[in-house]
């Protein structure tokens, strides 16, 4: 599926980049937003929140992309955090214990 | 040191941190060599297993392994970020850490005495020279991969009556094909037990660009009261997915385990599963399954179980005890099969079920060579850093298998190779480059199978070895004399190397090559029943390869008989029967330098009577009396029409009784005949080591027991060679001596009846070659001689050619130097392929005539070489020259 800006929202922060999906992280949008990330922490500095405010569910897939971004940004020296996750995605994030990797926050 | 002392799972512990350890040292020098190329897969790899070891070691509390490990680990997880680049003083501080880590399992008593603090210094030291990147959350944790349990959560539980599973759930394949989101799965297995810890395995991931192309697994460490079956149902998972774990080893643990506040020491996680995980070994705890399971799924072949090698050991004696009851009830009861009705498909199921049995059970002991091959890398790496030299090493062939005990016992020759490639045969950078090489030498280990053995080459394309240098040294040592050294090939003489007493450590850079106790290889090889050579090019590199059997356990071999005793020739060594009529005796058998010989399509090999070798009294039966009696004939006993006792009938020696019967045998290169009684048949023979008060005997490899139960020895044809005190190189030496015979004949018979070419030397005397001997004849201005030394060139084609004076070396008159023009008369040396210059050329005043001539050589009365004799020819006496026999004998004479 080809990406649309309108999927993802990136901003500029003091600290590095806010990446904000604006749709769930499912089998559908997964490609998308895959190209989306890939373009906007390219050479980017600092670290990178993903705000997972506007996502209400996140499928294996999802999951799979999430760590994706993590790898991609640690490969290059990339702070990483997941901030705005609602109850269920923190426990899906728990529960896998991705929680050792990677700081999440409501 | 650990509470929990169980050997069992402590072993299965060493045994598979040892595998972990041999596995990766490959990658860690794929890591050097490939610098910021190296895969991710590569550096994962060394990761999870340094990983693993250090999971292991944590939960069985060796802490110096543990502490050691977990440095390797922060340096290895720096290096697969990308944060640490991988040179070779990086490398040097983890292949010694490697080898503590050896160490501290080889002995784990004693692990925490290994010293190893000037590692974790140094580890320590490349990880703060990296300092920290900015951003880096939480990163640090990133490999901590073990399961996190409490003791009490265990406890609780087990207490509960839970077992405790071990299950991999695939993102894709058993969560969303199956409509679950991860959400579902997990609150669905909550629903029926409890997880105690999981994990993504996201080391696995290696970035944006991929990672939805891959299928991650999820390990849960889950409890649930449920059995295995209905616990994967329960779980939506494929039941091979989920594995439970040994409760019984669990809780004896526990029981074991100081019941300290802390929480106890992870067992190990285990890592990226690609497959399905196998069953974890009776006995073995969660702490070990994590590493099996990770074996097999990198493997991702068949299902395997660890099987103790003094079991195997034992089924294999068993199998061989079983093939000589296979034979023995087929030769007791054999005779019986047609009385019996339903016997014979009884025999041939048991027979059938035995070959296959054995064959299964040998095949268990067989390993691929590659687990000798894997140490040469690091061999090679660490000599080559010492010795300020670059080289590569190539392996092919690594699947070979060989019996167990032959790739243990080739770990020594090999290695005694490799290093003296690595340390005499390739050049260092510098002198490669000024002999037009890459700066960087190899090595190259090729296995393959080749006739029924396994070969192993191990090549080099080093200085090679100096064959002239080496003849020196043997003809100082004495190993051979000159007489023998000026037959010798040059392939005969680089193989002296083997020879006992060669080479000492001051001769090799003399040598130039290798030479460094290759007496002690060969002996190694021929103890396994293999042979080992060696071929070389100067400076352009050397092979040594050797030929192996497969298994040293059970053979077909050759039975054959001397007087009533038996014996068995391992069918490897047995090149062919030869059948010699007692009328061909003086004809097929003859003696060169007082020993026999026999005579076998134009090549005359070595013979030996196997009864005088062992010193077994000959014998035969009496026809009239049927005695046994003494055998007191030769075996070229040519008493012909004599009898031994008159009035008795036909005369033994020439009738079916005084047959030979020879076996050919091969020992490397070399074969000779061995004169046995009788030959049996073919059989598969159970090898069974010799006594150790006849251990020392050279012309036996062994014994075995037949089918009728007598025990019989295994002859070892090189001992038989050594023992019969053959001399192949002086049968080479007779073999040339009478080609050159036939030769020279051929060259009378040629002169006397075909066309021949008349020419006058020195003073007018006449002399004729014939003409198919004759390749050019040129003209010669005498100014065009150079002279160097002693000797006198003339430029042919470019390059110097040797002249020869005819007055030189024979008794006749020297040419007139006053003469404006000589010829020169080029031999045609037999055999030399077109185009191939001539050796020299023979000076001469003039040509006469080219004519057919019949004429009746007669003797001459001087010598010398290339003399044919002499005829009369258009009415003038003339010399007949051979003019190659002439040319040659210069050549030998040329400085």
């Amino acid at each position: 599926m080809a990406p649309t800006r309108s999927s993802l929202k990136t901003e500029k922060t003091p600290d590095g980049l806010r990446l904000v999906p604006k749709e769930d992280l499912v089998a559908s949008t997964v490609e998308g937003l895959r190209t989306a990330f890939a373009k906007a922490v390219e050479g980017a500095k600092g670290g990178v929140v993903l705000d997972l405010a506007q996502v209400q569910q996140i499928d294996s897939l999802g999951i799979t992309l999430v760590l994706g971004l993590f790898k991609s940004c640690t490969n290059q020296g990339l702070g990483f955090k997941v901030q705005g996750a609602h109850a269920d995605l923190q426990r899906v994030f728990k529960l896998f214990n991705l929680t050792k990797f990677f700081e999440v926050t409501a | 040191m650990s509470s929990l002392t169980d050997e069992s799972i402590i072993s299965d512990f060493v045994t598979e941190s040892r595998e972990h350890l041999a596995a990766i040292e490959p990658d860690l020098l794929a890591m050097e060599q490939d610098g910021a190329r190296v895969s991710s897969e590569v550096v994962n790899r060394v990761f999870r297993a340094i990983h693993s070891i250090k999971g292991g070691a944590g939960f069985f509390a060796f802490d110096r392994l543990k502490t050691l490990s977990h440095a390797m680990e922060s340096v290895l997880m720096q290096v697969r970020d990308g944060k640490l680049k991988v040179s070779p003083e990086v490398m040097d501080v983890l292949l010694a850490s490697l080898d503590r880590l050896k160490a501290m399992l080889d002995d784990l008593d004693a692990s925490d005495a290994v010293p190893c603090e000037g590692e974790l210094a140094q580890l320590k030291a490349i990880l703060e020279g990296q300092g920290a990147l900015s951003g880096q959350t939480l990163q640090g944790r990133q490999g901590d991969r073990t399961f996190d349990l409490d003791a009490e959560e265990v406890r609780s539980a087990l207490r509960r009556g839970m077992n405790l599973y071990h299950a991999t759930a695939y993102l894709k394949r058993d969560i969303k094909d199956k409509g679950l989101t991860p959400l579902a799965f997990l609150n669905n297995a909550l629903s029926v037990g409890a997880c105690l810890d999981a994990f993504v395995d996201v080391m696995a991931i290696a970035d944006l660009g991929s990672c939805l192309d891959q299928d991650l697994p999820v390990t849960l460490l889950f409890g649930t009261v449920l059995e295995a079956d209905l616990a994967a149902l329960g779980l939506k998972l494929p039941a091979e997915q989920v594995k439970i774990l040994d409760m019984k080893a669990l809780k004896a643990q526990l029981k074991k385990a100081d019941p300290s506040p802390e929480a106890p020491a992870p067992p190990p996680a285990p890592e990226a599963s690609a497959a399905p995980t196998e069953a974890p070994a009776a006995g073995a705890p969660e702490a070990a399954e994590g590493a099996t399971a990770t074996k097999a799924a990198r493997d991702a072949g068949p299902e395997t179980l660890r099987v103790r090698v003094d079991l195997l050991t034992s089924l294999m004696n068993l199998a061989g005890e079983l093939v000589l009851g296979r034979n023995q009830l087929i030769r007791a009861v054999g005779p019986q099969q047609r009385n019996i009705p339903g016997l014979t498909p009884i025999l041939q199921n048991i027979n059938q079920v035995t070959t296959e049995m054995q064959e299964g059970i040998m095949q268990t002991r067989m390993q691929p060579i590659g687990t000798v091959f894997s140490r040469f890398p690091r061999i090679v790496r660490d000599m080559s850093r010492q010795l300020g030299k670059q080289i590569d090493v190539q392996v092919k062939g690594a699947e070979v298998e060989l019996d167990k005990s032959i790739v243990e016992m080739l770990v020594d020759p090999l290695t005694h190779i490799i290093r003296n490639s690595v340390d005499h045969a390739l050049e260092a950078p510098e002198e490669r480059k000024k002999a037009k090489k890459a700066p960087a030498g190899s090595i190259f280990l090729n296995a393959y199978h080749e006739g029924g053995q396994v070969n192993i080459a191990i090549s080099d394309d080093g200085r090679g070895i100096n064959a002239k240098k080496v003849l020196e040294k043997a003809l100082a040592k004495g190993l051979v004399t000159k007489a023998q050294a000026a037959e010798m090939t040059e392939r005969e003489i680089v193989n002296l190397i083997f020879a006992p007493g060669f080479s000492t450590a001051e001769q090799v850079s003399e040598i130039s090559g290798r030479g460094v106790g290759m007496d002690v290889v060969r002996t190694n090889v021929e103890r396994l029943g293999g042979h080992v050579e060696v071929e070389t090019e100067l400076g352009v590199g050397t092979t040594v390869r050797l030929r192996l059997p497969l298994t040293l356990a059970i053979i077909p071999s050759m039975i054959v008989g001397v007087g009533s005793q038996r014996f068995a020739i391992p069918q490897v060594n047995v090149v062919e029967f030869v059948w010699v009529k007692a009328a061909e005796v003086s004809q097929r058998i003859e003696r060169v330098q007082g020993a026999l010989v026999l005579r076998l399509r134009d090549k005359l090999l070595p013979l030996v009577r196997l009864s005088d070798v062992l010193g077994i009294p000959r014998t035969y039966r009496d026809p009239d009396t049927g005695e046994v009696v003494l055998d007191r004939r030769d075996v070229l006993d040519r008493r012909q029409g004599e009898t031994e006792e008159p009035g008795r009938g036909p005369d033994r020696r020439q009738d079916w009784r005084s047959d030979h019967n020879i076996v050919v045998l091969k020992v490397g290169h070399n074969a000779f005949g061995m004169i046995v009684d009788e030959l049996y048949d073919i059989e598969e023979i159970v090898v069974k080591p010799l006594s150790r008060y006849i251990q020392g005997l050279k012309t036996f490899s062994g014994a075995t027991i037949m089918g009728d139960g007598r025990v019989i020895m295994i002859l070892d044809a090189s001992g038989l060679a050594t023992a019969g005190n053959l001399h192949f190189l002086d049968l080479q030496a007779e073999e040339k001596k009478r080609a050159e015979e036939e030769r020279r004949t051929a060259a009378l018979k040629a002169s006397r009846r075909r066309s021949v070419i008349l020419l006058e030397g020195g003073g007018g005397e006449r002399f004729a070659v014939p003409q198919d001997h004759v390749l050019r004849l040129e003209r010669l201005e005498p100014r065009a001689i150079d002279h160097i030394g002693d000797r006198e060139y003339v430029e042919y084609r470019g390059e110097g050619l040797p002249l020869v004076r005819l007055d030189t070396h024979l008794a006749v008159r020297a040419l007139d130097p006053s003469l404006r023009e000589y010829f020169m008369v080029l031999p045609k040396v037999p055999g030399a392929p077109p185009g191939a210059r001539p050796p020299a050329g023979i000076l001469i005043s003039s040509i006469l005539d080219a004519l057919d001539v019949e004429v009746e050589l007669k003797p001459l009365s001087f010598d010398g070489p290339g003399l044919l004799g002499s005829a009369v020819v258009s009415d003038h006496l003339t010399v007949f020259l051979d003019p190659v026999a002439l040319v040659q004998a210069d050549k030998g004479g040329a400085a």
